[in-house]
C-alpha cells in the first residue's frame, strides 16, 4: 500500500473506525486514540498490506485495540461508570436511542459483531475476519443481540 | 479392635447424618460417642444440601446448538429464531413464506416480527473524525533541484576541462608540424595549420615565415592562460630559428611521438593526411542516463552534449534544459 492509498484509506474509513470505537467506549477522546492508533499500526505495516483488504485490516485494528482498551479500563472501573452513566439518563422513546441504551446492556463481543453487520454491512465470513470467532460463533452472538435487543424493546412496551 | 475408633467415626457419623447407617452400626456409634465425650458431635446436626436448580437452557439458544436449523419446518419453539434469521435476510423464498404463514393471525408473533425489523442500527454519519490531515502521511515530493544540480555541476566540470584541456595546445599545434617536419632528413617538410587550413612547404624561411604569419591576437584571446601563449609566440617572433630549435628539444618530444620515425617521406605525407582529414568533432552525451532521466521525471526536454577535443577545436558543449539553451563550441 503506498501513502497515497493509505492516505485515500484515511479519507474512506476514518469516519467509520472512529463511530465504531465511540459506540463502544462513549469515549470521544479514547475513539479518536484508538482511530490513531489503529492507522498508525496500519501505516506500520503498510508495505504487506493489500489496498484490497485496508478496511479489513483496519477494522481488525481497531476491535483488537477497542478490546484491549476494554479490558484495561474494566481493571480501572472506569467502564462500570460510564455504563452507569449511560443507563440512568431519563427513558427515551425515540427508537435509535432506546436501541443505544440496549446496546449498551449487550456484552462487548455481541456489541461488537452487531455493530460490525449494521454499521458496516460485514458478512458473517467477515466480521469472523475481523474478531476471530468463527462464523458459526459470529451467527449465535448476532441472534442473541437480536433477540436481546428484541426483548428490551418489548419490555419497554414500545407500541408500532 | 474395636469397628468404631477415633480414627473412622467421622464416617459413621456422616452416614448417620445422611441416614446410612444402619441400626447395628448406629448403636455402636453411640456407644463411642458416649464414651468419647471430648469429641463434642452434635447428633442433631444437618448437612447443607444443595437444592437442584430448575433454570433450564432455553429453547433459542438450544436451537443455536443445532445444526442444519434452517432445514427443520417452523414451530412455537422454534419461530423467534427463523424471525430474528427472516430479519437478517438469511432465509430464502421457500423459508420467508412459510414463516409468513405460521405468524399470521397470530398477533404476538406478527408484533415480534415487526419489532425484529427495528433491532438493527444505523451509523449516524454527521459524526466524523475531524483531524483526518493529522492521520495522512506527506507523500514523496520528486524533487527537482537535486537534478538540475547535479547537471549544472557536470557542465561546470565539463567546461572547465574544455579550457584547462585546451589550454597547451593552443600554440602547440603549429609547433609541432613545424617541428617535425624539420625532422626527417632535413626535407624541411612543413606543414602549418592557419585557420582550419593545411598548408606544406619545404624551406625553413617558409617555415619561419609562416610562424610569423600567424594571427596573434587570434591565438592571444582564446581562453586562460594568454599570456603564456603570447609570450610564446613573441619568442618566436623575436627569435624566429632560435624557438624551432628549442621546441624541437624540449617541448615537443611527447607530441612529436606521432611522427618519431617517419623513415621516408612518403610516411611523413602519410600522417600528414590522416591529420588533415582527421573528422570534425562529433556530439556526444557524456551523461545520458542521468539527463534521460531527469527528462522522464521532469517531463522536460534535457539534453546535454559535449565534443571531444580534436586539433584545433577546443572542447565544446550544448546544453539544453527545456527553452533554456546554453552552447560553447570555439575554435581556433
Amino acid at each position: 500500500m503506498t501513502a497515497r492509498e493509505y492516505n485515500l484509506a484515511v479519507d474512506d474509513y476514518s469516519d467509520n473506525i472512529f463511530r465504531f470505537a465511540l459506540k463502544h467506549l462513549k469515549n470521544e477522546m479514547s475513539a479518536k486514540d484508538i482511530v490513531q492508533e489503529t492507522f498508525a499500526k496500519v501505516w506500520s505495516k503498510h508495505e504487506d498490506i493489500n489496498v484490497e483488504k485496508v478496511k479489513s485490516y483496519l477494522f481488525i485494528t481497531a476491535y483488537h485495540a477497542i478490546v484491549d482498551w476494554v479490558k484495561s479500563e474494566k481493571r480501572s472501573g472506569d467502564i462500570e461508570q460510564t455504563k452507569e452513566q449511560g443507563t440512568s439518563g431519563n427513558v427515551s422513546f425515540d427508537l435509535q436511542s432506546v436501541l443505544n441504551e440496549a446496546l449498551e446492556k449487550l456484552p462487548e463481543v455481541q456489541k461488537s459483531v452487531v455493530l460490525l453487520r449494521d454499521y458496516e454491512g460485514y458478512n458473517y465470513a467477515e466480521i469472523s475476519e475481523i474478531t476471530g470467532l468463527n462464523e458459526s460463533q459470529v451467527k449465535v452472538y448476532i441472534f442473541r443481540a437480536r433477540l436481546t435487543l428484541r426483548e428490551y424493546l418489548k419490555r419497554l412496551d414500545l407500541v408500532i | 479392635m474395636e469397628r468404631i475408633s477415633i480414627f473412622n467415626y467421622e464416617a459413621f457419623y456422616l452416614d448417620f447424618l445422611e441416614g446410612n447407617l444402619n441400626e447395628e452400626d448406629t448403636l455402636l456409634l453411640m456407644s463411642f460417642l458416649e464414651a468419647n465425650p471430648n469429641l463434642q458431635v452434635e447428633m442433631d446436626d444437618e448437612l447443607p444440601i444443595f437444592e437442584e436448580e430448575n433454570e433450564v437452557l432455553d429453547n433459542f439458544s438450544k436451537l443455536m446448538l443445532k445444526l442444519n436449523i434452517d432445514e427443520e419446518v417452523i414451530t412455537s419453539e422454534n419461530v423467534d429464531y427463523f424471525i430474528i434469521a427472516h430479519s437478517e435476510g438469511l432465509l430464502d423464498e421457500v423459508k420467508s413464506n412459510e414463516l409468513t404463514n405460521f405468524i399470521s393471525g397470530n398477533v404476538v408473533l406478527e408484533d415480534e416480527s415487526k419489532l425484529a425489523g427495528f433491532v438493527s442500527f444505523q451509523a449516524n454519519t454527521e459524526i466524523v473524525y475531524a483531524d483526518k490531515l493529522g492521520l495522512k502521511k506527506k507523500r514523496k515530493v520528486f524533487v527537482l533541484w537535486p537534478y538540475a544540480s547535479s547537471i549544472a555541476a557536470a557542465s561546470v566540470v565539463v567546461f572547465f576541462m574544455s579550457i584547462i584541456d585546451d589550454a597547451p595546445i593552443s600554440v602547440d599545434p603549429v609547433r609541432v608540424k613545424t617541428v617535425n617536419t624539420e625532422l626527417p632528413n632535413g626535407n624541411n617538410h612543413k606543414i602549418v595549420k592557419h585557420d582550419g587550413v593545411h598548408s606544406s612547404s619545404n624551406s625553413k624561411d617558409e617555415l619561419r615565415n609562416s610562424i610569423n604569419s600567424i594571427n596573434i591576437n587570434q591565438v592571444a584571446t582564446v581562453g586562460k592562460g594568454n599570456k603564456i601563449k603570447q609570450k610564446g609566440v613573441d619568442k618566436i617572433k623575436s627569435n624566429p630559428a632560435g624557438p624551432i630549435a628549442t621546441i624541437n628539444e624540449q617541448k615537443l618530444a611527447p607530441i612529436g611521438t606521432r611522427y618519431s620515425n617517419p623513415t621516408n617521406t612518403a610516411n611523413q605525407n602519410k600522417e600528414v593526411d590522416v591529420l588533415a582529414l582527421s573528422p570534425k568533432s562529433e556530439m556526444h552525451n557524456p551523461i545520458e542516463p542521468l539527463t534521460k532521466f531527469v527528462s522522464k521525471k521532469t517531463n522536460t526536454e534535457i539534453d546535454f552534449k559535449t565534443t571531444e577535443k580534436v586539433e584545433d577545436e577546443r572542447r565544446g558543449f550544448h546544453l539544453k534544459i527545456g527553452k533554456f539553451e546554453i552552447s560553447r563550441n570555439k575554435r581556433r
